[in-house]
Formats: C-alpha cells, structure tokens, sequence
C-alpha cells in the first residue's frame, strides 16, 4: 500500500458514513426520529453566533475541565501516597470500589442533594476520574524496576532525582493511557450530569432542551460540539503529557490501561 | 579502611549460598573473586553492600581512629542498572549531582565510549557500551569501597584493557573487590585471588 493511499483512506471512509448517514434520514423522512448530516450543520450553524452557544461551552467547559485536573491533581497525590504507605492503599480499596461500582445517574442525584446543579459538572467528573488516575497511577508506580531503585540507594540518589530518572519513566505511559480513557469519560459523565440536573447555561441545559422541544437536529449540532471540544482537551493534555514523556524520557506507552 | 568477615552464613531457603566464609580486605588494594557459578560471589557482594542479610556472622568495616563506620559503596551490578531513556552523561550526572561538571563527565566517559554513543538514550545502545557507562557511573561517584560483579562481560580484550586500566587509575587508595571468571583478570588488575 503506498503513502499516497493511506492519506486518502481515512477520509474516504468518512464521507462514505457520512453518506450513508443522510441516506438513511432520506430514507427516514422523519426529523424527529433521525436528522442528516446536512440538518444537522444547518442547526449547528445557526448556533454559532448566538451568545449561548459561547456561554454554554464556556460553563461546561470550565466545570468539567476543573473536575478532571482537580481529580488528575488528587489521584496521582492519593496513588503516590498509597504506593509509599501500603495501610492507606487497603484503606481507600473499599471507597475506590465503591466509586468505581457506583452509576452515574446516583452519584448525579446525590451531587444534586449536596452541591446543587451549579456545580455538578465539576463534582461528578471529579467522582469519574478519580479511580481511574488513582489506580494508573498506582500501577505505575508500583512498575518501578526494582533493581534500578536499589541502585539509587546504592549511589545515594537524592529523592527528587529518583523521581525524575526512575519513577516518572516508569509511571508516565500508565498515566498517559489512563488519561485517555478518563479524558472522555469526565465529558460523557459531565454532559450527562449536566443534562440530568439542568445547571443554567451548560451544554447539558441544551441538550434537555432538545429533548423538550424533540429538536433533534440541535441534539446532534450540541453532540457534535461536545465530540470536538472534548477532543481537542483530550489532545491538549494529552499533548502536555506526551511532552513531559520525551523530556521524562519514558520508552514506551503502557499496552493497556489499567481497567477500573 | 579494613574489612573482617568472620563465619558469614547465607542460604537462600534449602540453599546454602554462604557458609562460614571468613575475609580480611584493606583499602588501596584490588581484590578478585573467583569461583563457579552459584559458589555465591553475587550474594557476598549484596551482603556487603546491604541488600541481602547475612543469616549469621559478622561483617566489620573499621577506619583509622574509627572502630566501627558505615562506608560509602559504589557498584557496578550484574546487570547494567542504566535507566534507559536516559544518554550515558545523564545516567552518570544522575549520581555524582553537582560534584562533577558535564564538561567533566563527557570528558571520562569519552575515555571509554564512543563520542557519538554519549548523548543517545542508553537503551540504544550496545550491551558492551551499556557496561563501560555502567563502569564509568560507578568509578566517578564518591566511595569508599567499589564492588564489581563480573564488570568484564561483553567486552573485548583491547576494551578490557583500556577499561581495566581505567579502573585502577580512578580507584586508587580504595578497596576493591571484582568478582570474575578470567583468571588473567587478575594478573591485568594486579589483584589478590579470593575463591569462594
């Protein structure tokens, strides 16, 4: 297979979905149950220079990104704390099972009771995400090769260099995978708290919205925006992260994440 | 710097790796340590350095003025130990910290490696490569006595040369004890044979 089409495929695939997707709304006739593509753009379009639009990605944004980096900054604080002190790990196993095993939807209704809708973006995306920084951090941690950390003592290695020569190489490609997962997730889950609890001015309000009023192309224009603001934060970060990787100097990327 | 070992004991559950090993080693004086594989040269020199205990006897290290100190260890392992995402000078700056340049260090480590090899990642490089940065990180690290645990293998006659030369040069007034298969190692390092 040559260069030449290999650049190609990828976007022929996608206008081949895309085409299939406006057939089958032609098909449908029915914009309730499925709008096209086309449908879909106009909505968006029309979207784009309303003040809402702007204000409402702004709120989800802020709250949800706030959630993940407050979750990414207390998970690896949690992780390193419980790989150095093994009593705190068995103490917090019972409260991450119980985060992991928890639905959204009750954790949604209990954030509701406590915090309000204001803030239930940042609260339920924190509860999301946490495990899963928790538990790859963690896991990385504990990936450290030994030999190398008897060598440290050996050659009385400072703390900090340690850190930086032996436990960031060994933790980085666990921390990167699980970013990409809990990344997406905190946006399903905040979007989806959002939607649930009606905060004014979010991406969720909208989204209920839609619902209310079985505006199914705006459904589909407000999905889309999630799916790109959503990516381009995950390739943002991801990107800080990659970066300190190479700086880091980590060899390889995790094969999997570890699971929560 | 004196060493005493009286009776050292070490067995590995069934296994009795040690048994009633006695020693006597001073400082400015190279040492070898030879014997078949699993006569326990590895374990002697873990136990030395603090990572494995000793099941029974004693190991006394003694200074000048100072019956009983702790000294200062530098090894080369077994195995390299290099953490591999990182170029030779920064795995030997990673110990020595600010005593030493890294002018300083590029200039010791192009005694022993190619100029080239020096600011690729140590997982690029060669095994032998590998071994000589491992060499060099242990011989520019303050100690007081070097351990080497086979610091020859996968390096050919005229590197072993240059390499022995190298670590009689910059272990000078220490003591140090290698441990090796070659018993003409010992004759090019000038050394005292310990078999185990």
């Amino acid at each position: 297979m040559n260069r030449h089409e290999t650049i190609w495929r990828r976007p022929l695939i996608i206008l081949f979905w895309i085409f299939v997707w406006q057939l089958a709304a032609w098909l449908i006739h029915n914009n309730i149950i499925l709008v096209g593509p086309a449908d879909a753009g106009l909505a968006l379009l029309r979207l784009i220079p309303t003040g809402d639009f702007w204000l409402s990605i702004g709120h989800s944004f802020v709250k949800i990104s706030l959630g993940f980096l407050l979750a990414f900054a207390s998970g690896l604080a949690l992780g390193g704390a419980a790989y150095r002190f093994p009593l705190l790990r068995e103490f917090l196993a019972p409260i991450l099972s119980l985060l992991k095993s928890i639905p959204v939807a009750s954790f949604v209704i209990l954030a509701l009771i406590w915090v309000g809708s204001r803030n239930l973006a940042v609260f339920i995306a924190f509860l999301v995400v946490l495990p899963m920084i928790y538990v790859n951090t963690l896991a990385g941690l504990e990936s450290t090769d030994p030999k190398l950390l008897e060598m440290a003592r050996i050659f009385r290695v400072p703390p900090f260099k340690q850190f930086r020569y032996i436990y960031l190489p060994a933790l980085l490609p666990y921390l990167l995978s699980g970013c990409k997962v809990a990344l997406g997730m905190s946006w399903k889950s905040g979007v989806a708290a959002e939607v649930i609890g009606i905060p004014d001015s979010s991406i969720g309000e909208q989204l209920y919205m839609s619902k209310i009023y079985l505006d199914t192309a705006n459904l589909f224009a407000w999905t889309f925006v999630i799916i790109v603001i959503s990516a381009l934060f995950e390739r943002a970060f991801l990107a800080l992260l990659s970066g300190l990787q190479r700086k880091g100097g980590a060899v390889h990327e995790a094969d999997h994440p570890q699971s929560v | 710097m004196k060493l005493t070992i009286r009776s050292l004991c070490k067995s590995f559950g069934d296994l009795q790796v040690l048994n009633g090993f006695d020693l006597e080693m001073e400082s400015g004086r190279v040492y070898c340590l030879m014997g078949p594989s699993g006569s326990g040269k590895t374990t002697l020199l873990r136990v030395l350095m603090g990572l494995e205990n000793a099941d029974s006897g004693s190991i006394v290290w003694e200074d000048l003025n100072k019956p009983s100190i702790v000294p200062r260890f530098s090894s080369v392992f077994q195995e390299d130990r290099l953490c591999e995402a990182f170029t030779p000078i920064e795995n030997v700056m990673m110990v020595t910290g600010r005593l030493l340049s890294q002018a300083q260090v590029r200039a010791e480590l192009t005694r022993l490696l190619p100029e080239e090899s020096l600011s690729r990642p140590a997982a690029t490089l060669s095994g032998g490569m590998k071994r000589r940065t491992a060499i060099c990180r242990a011989l520019l690290v303050p100690y007081d006595v070097l351990l080497m645990d086979e610091p020859f293998t996968g390096l050919d006659d005229d590197t072993r040369q240059t390499v022995i030369s190298y670590i009689l040069e910059k272990s000078a007034g220490r003591m140090v004890l290698i441990s090796t298969h070659q018993e003409e190692d010992v004759a090019l390092l000038g050394a005292e044979l310990i078999r185990l």
